[in-house]
């Protein structure tokens, strides 16, 4: 199983639902954000281009915060997922240092927390809390070893990027080009 | 004209992103892991080029003074832990893919050794208190047998020790100004230049002052070809990693790093070193000052900058 998350930028409002629903769902912090929005403008008036993404952990294959974390407390999950043992973090910030997202952050108790991709909810056949509440059904997650999920179905379709390449890291958080 | 990019992100509204990930506490750490690999580094070679007879009472003090510089380092690294209880959890696993696992164990491999050496070659002021004790005079009995085996290890140690230090950066993939080998190479010659400068601060013996005045110069030398080595590498590797190295070269950070760091910490001592050595001027505690200063703040300056560009853009 490879648990991805594809993103439709054509379709993303940006209307931060998703960062709400995941606030609430996983009790973040207040200044903390598991997830949260960008928008791009780019071009000169009148040929502007609005780019809207909702972004978070990548869930990276060759994630760098799983390799540099000196405990073992990052790890991946045999879904693909990386995830975070709270019991072995000692904090150091190793991984925060090395993730090109900036995915990360200190939890008021001392550990490191990050997005989970919701693998409490995708366990329980629920998809994760940024999906559920999405109005514009942008978000979208499933296992890319499944020839016939709907993000296998996507991802062949093309017009697909991913956030921050240049890194190398193999990020598995798709996102559906907006319109050029 | 470049194309208007603009970007805004519901977390530049609140306070998460723009803060550095790691303080004050990691570059002073980083000086003083290198200065005590150096010290280790300059008094092993010592014992295995020129004997133990050669090693002076500065050497023997700059010994004594490892472990304690190297506490004080690993007390910085506790303070910047956010979950401090859990610091155990560094010597419940070993992760090779981690330098900072790696290091977690070298640093408990340097101390026995660091102690070793301190035993083997007892600084005046220790002698009254290990004759006291009829276990410990033995001790050092045995361990003056095995000196150059412990010079070995102190060696290797050093090396490992130094090196970790930039390992630990460049081993990062998010800062594009880490993202360079040549970092673990600085740091160890940084870390051993600070070292030998620190044992000529506390050296009297004219001759030795001289000859390491002479290994400073070549490892400042050294350290100035793998600065250039490094910033010309990012330099070549793409915009990302060309900003990354104007942080340095000409934007906020150049006054502490051209200014202080390369001119004040390597070339001005390096000359002064040079000129003392052809006897046209004094030696002086202010040139081995110097390098120190330098090699405190080159951390700073690599830590700090290092975190101010990365490849986020919201």
């Amino acid at each position: 199983m490879r648990r991805v998350m594809v993103i439709d930028m054509k379709r993303c409002v940006g209307c931060e639902a998703c960062v709400v629903a995941c606030k609430t769902e996983n009790r973040v912090p207040e200044g903390a954000y598991r997830d949260w929005v960008v928008q791009e403008t780019r071009g000169e008036l009148p040929a502007l281009e609005l780019l809207i993404r909702s972004q978070r952990c990548n869930h990276c294959t060759n994630a760098p915060c799983v390799a540099n974390c000196p405990t073992g407390a990052s790890f991946y999950r045999k879904d693909g997922t990386v995830q975070i043992d709270r019991d072995l973090c000692t904090g150091c910030r190793a991984c925060m240092a090395s993730c090109p997202y900036d995915a990360r952050y200190v939890h008021p108790e001392g550990f490191v927390d990050k997005c989970t991709l919701c693998v409490h909810r995708l366990d329980k056949g629920k998809p994760t809390a940024c999906e559920e509440v999405c109005p514009t059904s942008a978000i979208l997650t499933g296992d890319l070893d499944d020839p016939s999920s709907l993000v296998t179905l996507r991802l062949k379709r093309g017009d697909v990027s991913v956030v921050n390449a240049e890194a190398g890291t193999k990020p598995n958080v798709f996102y559906v080009n907006g319109a050029g | 004209m470049a194309p208007h990019l603009e970007i805004e992100s519901t977390r530049n509204a609140a306070l998460a992103v723009a803060e550095r990930v790691w303080g004050w506490e990691i570059p002073i750490y980083l000086f003083l892991g290198g200065l005590v690999a150096g010290l280790m580094l300059a008094v092993s070679t010592s014992v295995l080029m020129l004997g133990r007879a050669r090693v002076t009472e500065a050497m023997r003090r700059g010994l004594l003074l490892a472990p304690v510089l190297l506490s004080l380092g690993m007390g910085a690294l506790f303070l910047d832990l956010t979950y401090k209880l859990h610091v155990f959890r560094f010597y419940t696993t070993l992760r090779a893919t981690a330098p900072m696992s790696l290091g977690s164990w070298v640093l408990l491999l340097v101390y026995p050794v660091q102690l070793g050496l301190v035993l083997a070659m007892p600084a005046e002021i220790l002698r009254p208190w290990l004759d006291r004790v009829p276990a410990l005079k033995r001790l050092r009995v045995f361990l003056e047998v095995h000196v150059r085996r412990l010079a070995w290890a102190g060696l290797v140690l050093g090396v490992a020790l130094g090196v970790y230090t930039g390992v630990l950066l460049s081993a990062t993939v998010a800062r594009p100004l880490w993202s360079s080998g040549a970092l673990g190479f600085l740091f160890l010659a940084s870390g051993t230049s600070t070292g030998v400068a620190a044992l000529m601060v506390l050296e009297r013996d004219h001759q030795m002052r001289g000859i390491f005045a002479r290994a400073d110069l070549a490892l400042i030398a050294l350290e100035l070809m793998v600065i250039v080595l490094w910033l010309v590498g990012l330099s070549t590797q793409g915009p990302i990693y060309r900003e990354a190295a104007q942080l340095v070269l000409s934007g906020p950070y150049a006054p502490l790093f051209v200014g202080i760091v390369v001119f004040g910490g390597l070339l001005v001592p390096a000359t002064l070193e040079a000129l003392s050595l052809r006897g046209k001027a004094l030696h002086s505690r202010w040139v081995p000052a110097l390098v120190l200063v330098g090699g405190l703040l080159l951390r700073f300056v690599i830590v700090y900058a290092g975190q101010d560009v990365s490849f986020v853009k919201g």
